[in-house]
């Protein structure tokens, strides 16, 4: 959904996004690399199993709630990406342990 | 880090980091708390990560925060990223989580600088994958240089939709068309308070550029736009629009919706603040005396979270903030506070001239304000205006009985894309004003905490 | 401001689950009924309710009240079917039975020591509570780690957990289809009796009735004094803690911990004397926290989002008061601190005895001579 428009960002961070590797630079939050591994929902609901995407990108809407490096329900747009990490959309509920 | 401050400011803005700055000249010991892991809050986003090599996608204006983010490193102000602010006590003890734990830190003054989001635009189909704030497709860009792919319409009114629209067409964005929802009607409204606003004339020019830069690009505009409605499958495929007297639908990829900013007012609603209801913009904001301080003792709020007032405004009113909690702290007097806070007022007043103009000339439209039956208002809990319009007539007659009947407000976004619809929608279903109506009563965690963090953390005595 | 008199049969003040479990009885008797409500601000002991219909534990020292709870027990797969039936909402009532944990050797020592009191009380007939030590309870719980410091609990297969704020929104539809009328932010300001009529004066209204039910919590001790009663009963606060949203996991129902039927986690709970402030405090969300992880240590990971405080309705013996007044007869006060579990007979014995003056047999222990009783001794 989203692009990259230019490589002025240098230095490249591995994160694995549904078990696929994207490569995003430093300072990203994990929602770029959502986006840069051609996502555009980061969520299912448990309401209505329907696809939920980021809608804020600034913390107030909790829409972009992720599952990463096994804990669930974290907002992708308020977490910096870090080398190795691993994220899982947010499919319903999360369980009590992970 | 101690665990005692002279200021502890919430936020890392214009306002927070003026206020930090402004500070720091009296000695005064404070510490600024970012839930970013860098300075510039959101109308400075990224500031210190963009290279020399962007700027020319961006404004004058926004390199000014390039300054305050490095005087501010520069500073003897200590500054907490990362940090997620979720209590604040009456008797100003702070609660935040960092790196995973959970830690509490006293002020003599706080200062509650956590600015603006933007209003919520709920029509039906907005909560299509697809469907995003025109603010959020510029944190993107500037944090990340991302644009949108594909076809792209902007739909809502005010100046930023266009300064949004101009940025991403300058990126290589396809934006199809601008939905221009303001009403005819408005600029006669808004006429009288054009000769106070050339007092602000540089805000005025910016916004003729804004408008340029668009015409430049050649993005058609829809304008008096009504019942627009995103429509879609797994993603928004289409936006219907009523313009003109025609009914359209246009082929999308992406939707992006702006109908103004509006106060984030959880914290102030936690510590409980009063607030008032801006009449003219349809927005609740903190009541504050004329340093910036509430009636919760030392509590002070400065920039947008303190009523929409724009980057330059909320510098000038963290530095007054700074100013009074240097006299609180002893650290001047009442006089030398008074004379030091002259050019501050002055500048902050002149600043603000535009205000009653671009308010009267933007004020939301009454449909995203009191949406149909059938649209989602409650996105967490998936609750519509139908079903609130059904709990007021079983005789719900204000926010928390209709958050206890329907769960609207019980997500986890604890009701700030929620709220203020749903106090209009009560409003106008009975008949009664904004004021009389109120606000869910907010506690805290304000932003969702781990429990074991709660558990262990040390509270403060 | 209108200055006629709305007239109705009887006026029940107080639009929490008491009053309007008891408002909904009364609709059904054929008269017509009334019931009043604060504003969307009030206290509201309802709004904040842990949601246990709960059995064991009570009553030790009465026995026709351990009777009472049984009763109300025994009768509430009926009401949520009857409740249900009139308006398809589910309560998402369920007869999980209940544990009440013990976290310490002398705290198990203690509570078997009531448990048996109050089995002996029972006599003949069977008390259904049972301490278990710490690995049958663990085996109850197959989906969740008891924590290791647990010694044990008391477990009724009586007890059980429901949506408190779905139960009240469905007796006040169920009471408007009946025919009741709701007047909501018309707090009472003034209760007076002309000839054979109460008049009771709101802010926005007057209304005349025959009988009158005060049922309004805290509320209660303020309208009471109007008629010369003075009814005994304090704010307790309670503070209530909700995680995240979570599968299915907790199957039974504890006394301080419960999984919603959203899956959240419910943890509670703190008694604290502070008058009428329903603020929360960090230490004792802290406490709670800390006893809940104690637990189940894996409820560490999950995240707090919300925390509230409200306040129980209490009498001195923690049982519920029951009576009509002496000096003007038709004026009841019906409260008690177990609103939810006691539900099914506040709307149906509680009707029964105002409508048609049937009185539940040892219904006397409920009024107020008990703690006069106590005073003199």
């Amino acid at each position: 959904m989203f692009k990259r428009i230019n490589d002025t960002f240098t230095d490249r961070v591995r994160v694995s996004v549904e078990g696929r590797d994207v490569l995003v630079a430093p300072g990203d939050t994990v929602v770029a690399a959502i986006f840069a591994a051609g996502k555009d929902y980061t969520r299912i609901s448990s309401i209505s199993g329907e696809k939920r995407g980021p809608y804020c990108l600034m913390g107030v809407c909790y829409e972009c709630l992720v599952e990463i490096d096994g804990v669930p329900n974290q907002q992708a747009c308020q977490t910096p990406v870090r080398e190795g990490m691993r994220v899982i959309l947010q499919r319903g509920l999360r369980g009590l342990r992970q | 880090m101690k665990n005692t401050y002279d200021l502890i400011v919430i936020g890392a803005g214009p306002a927070g980091l003026a206020a930090a700055l402004e500070a720091v000249q009296y000695d005064l010991s404070v510490v600024v708390l970012d839930d970013q892991t860098g300075p510039g809050g959101q109308i400075f986003r990224a500031i210190e990560r963009i290279p020399a090599v962007d700027r020319r996608l961006m404004e004058k204006a926004y390199l000014r925060g390039k300054v305050l983010a490095e005087r501010f490193r520069d500073s003897t102000a200590e500054y907490l990223p990362g940090a997620s602010v979720w209590q604040l006590e009456p008797d100003r003890i702070v609660s935040c989580s960092v790196n995973g734990s959970s830690r509490q830190i006293k002020g003599k003054t706080i200062l509650i600088a956590t600015g603006a989001m933007e209003r919520p635009v709920p029509i039906p189909g907005w909560t299509l994958p697809g469907v995003m704030g025109a603010a959020a497709a510029d944190v993107i860009l500037k944090s990340s240089n991302m644009v949108p792919a594909g076809r792209i319409v902007l739909a809502g009114s005010g100046p930023f939709l266009y300064l949004v629209a101009g940025r991403l067409a300058a990126a290589g964005s396809n934006i199809e068309a601008i939905l221009d929802t303001m009403p005819r009607a408005n600029y006669l409204d808004a006429i009288p308070y054009l000769p106070r606003a050339l007092f602000a004339w540089e805000s005025l020019l910016k916004g003729l550029v804004m408008f340029w830069k668009v015409w430049r690009f050649k993005i058609p505009v829809y304008r008096n736009a009504k019942e627009i409605q995103a429509r879609g499958r797994d993603h928004v495929e289409s936006v219907l629009v009523e313009s003109g007297g025609r009914l359209r639908e246009i082929q999308i990829d992406g939707l992006l919706l702006h109908e103004g900013v509006i106060p984030n007012t959880q914290l102030t609603r936690q510590i409980e603040c009063e607030h008032e209801w801006d009449p003219i913009q349809y927005y609740w904001k903190p009541v504050t005396d004329a340093w910036g301080f509430c009636r919760v003792e030392g509590v002070a709020v400065a920039g947008d979270t303190a009523g929409i007032g724009g980057a330059e405004a909320a510098e000038m009113a963290g530095s007054l903030v700074a100013l009074e909690a240097a006299r609180r702290a002893g650290a001047i007097s009442k006089t030398a506070r008074d004379l030091a806070a002259k050019p501050f007022q002055k500048s902050r007043a002149r600043v603000l001239s535009v205000r009653p103009f671009l308010d009267h000339l933007y004020r939301p439209v009454s449909y995203v304000r009191v949406p149909r039956d059938d649209t989602i208002v409650c996105r967490c809990e998936e609750i519509t205006a139908g079903q609130i319009r059904d709990a007021v007539t079983r005789g719900g007659v204000g926010p928390n009985q209709i958050k206890s009947q329907t769960r609207c407000g019980m997500g986890p976004c604890q009701g700030r894309m929620c709220g203020t619809v749903l106090s209009e929608i009560i409003a106008d279903s009975l008949k009664i004003r904004m004021p009389e109506v109120g606000y869910y009563t907010v506690r805290a965690p304000i932003k969702p905490v781990p429990l074991g963090e709660v558990a262990e953390m040390e509270i403060f005595h | 401001m209108n200055t006629g008199i709305k007239t109705t049969d009887i006026v029940v003040i107080g639009g929490g689950i008491i009053g309007a479990a008891v408002a909904y009885g009364l609709t059904k008797t054929g008269s017509s009924v009334v019931m009043l409500d604060e504003g969307d601000t009030a206290f509201r002991a309802a709004r904040a309710n842990f949601g246990l219909v709960w059995f064991q534990g009570k009553g030790l020292g009465s026995r026709r009240y351990v009777e009472w709870c049984l009763e109300a027990t025994d009768k509430w797969p009926e009401f949520a079917a009857e409740l249900f039936g009139i308006n398809g909402m589910a309560l998402f009532y369920e007869n999980t039975g209940g544990l009440r944990l013990c976290y310490t050797w002398e705290d198990f020592q203690k509570r078997k020591a009531l448990i048996d009191g109050l089995k002996d009380q029972n006599g003949k007939r069977p008390y259904d509570c049972e301490m278990l030590e710490h690995q049958l309870v663990q085996d109850m719980l197959p989906g969740v780690r008891l924590g290791e410091s647990i010694v044990g609990a008391s477990y009724s297969p009586r007890d059980g957990h429901l949506n408190p704020l779905c139960l009240l929104t469905s007796l006040h539809d169920c009471f408007q289809h009946k025919g009741g009328r709701y007047f909501p932010a018309h707090a009472v300001r003034k209760i007076r009796q002309v000839n054979d009529v109460f008049i009771i004066e709101t802010g926005a209204a007057r209304f005349g009735a025959s009988k009158v039910v005060l049922a309004a919590g805290t509320g209660t001790v303020h309208l009471a004094s109007m008629l010369g009663m003075r009814i005994p009963i304090q704010p307790q606060r309670g503070q209530i803690l909700v995680t995240e949203r979570v599968r299915p996991t907790l199957s039974v129902a504890l006394e301080t911990i419960r999984q919603t039927n959203e899956g959240s986690f419910l943890l509670g709970a703190s008694h604290e004397e502070v008058g009428f402030d329903v603020h929360t405090s960090t230490a004792v969300v802290q406490k709670i926290a800390r006893r809940a992880i104690r637990a189940f240590p894996d409820l560490a990971a999950l995240k707090l989002v919300r925390c509230w405080g409200a306040l129980r309705v209490l009498s001195p013996d923690e049982m519920p008061i029951y009576l009509e007044s002496e000096e003007f007869p038709g004026v009841y006060v019906v409260t008690s601190h177990s609103g939810v579990s006691l539900a099914p007979l506040h709307a149906c014995h509680i009707p029964g005895w105002i409508v048609e003056c049937r009185v539940p047999q040892g219904f006397a222990d409920f009024d107020l001579r008990r703690f006069h009783v106590q005073k003199n001794q």
